[in-house]
């Protein structure tokens, strides 16, 4: 009898969302998410990088067709930035920025009330090799399509920076 | 928290005490710098039960801290 190689299987991790709400209160659709490259990005609206909510969006217009998705993921422990109800953070996105991709309820990242998909996203290192506390406001975690965290970014960089661009293209399914 | 606020310079802050800016309030559990790599700024933070906080401040300014018992 012919010995068969086991067929290799990319298993599919099943990310921490359970009870996570989107931003207009009802459940978030995991559909969103599963079988997608997912840049998770924790926001907010009065930081000095806000802005960076136009570079998110275009890479939502430019890979969503690709199987992926930006997640964004409101937070107030970082000087306040992010004080508004959910109301207005969303009429702030979508007026200001235009935003279409999917966001979530306002969570903490860091402490000891941090959302469990935080939990697990902050054993990952960056560049440097430093895991641990979200530093500060859009702060980066790129998802593979199978729920594998593959990269980190910290805040200041680019969200279409060169290697942002291509952790999303190796994530991609 | 009422008390006796007084106006000081942000590096004369040590851990435990309680201070307020820009509207937040916060008990100092610790004190990060540089922030963001930033040798000009200070980030003073809360973790506790009641909050995680933090707050980045230029190392010249000045901010409010709850009266602190003084050297007599």
């Amino acid at each position: 009898m012919e010995a068969h190689e086991p067929t290799p299987t990319r298993l599919r991790r099943r990310l921490p969302v359970d009870r996570l709400q989107t931003l207009d209160g009802g459940p978030l659709d995991t559909a969103l998410l599963e079988g997608r490259a997912v840049l998770v990005v924790n926001v907010a609206s009065r930081c000095g990088m806000t802005p960076q909510f136009a570079a998110l969006e275009r890479l939502q217009k430019r890979f969503a067709d690709q199987g992926f998705t930006v997640l964004g993921v409101p937070c107030n422990q970082f000087a306040g930035q992010e004080p508004g109800t959910a109301q207005q953070l969303q009429a702030f996105c979508s007026s200001t920025y235009g935003t279409t991709f999917p966001m979530t309820e306002k969570v903490d990242v860091n402490g000891r009330r941090r959302h469990p998909l935080y939990q697990w996203l902050v054993q990952t290192p960056d560049a440097a090799g430093v895991a641990g506390e979200v530093e500060w406001n859009f702060e980066k975690f790129v998802l593979s399509a199978t729920g594998e965290v593959v990269a980190r970014f910290r805040p200041p960089v680019d969200p279409e920076a060169d290697e942002v661009i291509d952790a999303i293209e190796r994530a991609l399914p | 928290m009422s008390g006796d606020w007084q106006t000081v310079d942000a590096t004369s802050i040590r851990l435990g005490d309680r201070i307020r800016a820009h509207g937040l309030e916060l008990t100092v559990t610790r004190i990060d710098s540089p922030f963001m790599g930033s040798e000009d700024f200070l980030a003073f933070v809360e973790d506790s039960d009641a909050q995680w906080l933090k707050l980045p401040v230029p190392i010249e300014a000045t901010l409010e801290r709850c009266g602190r018992p003084t050297r007599r």
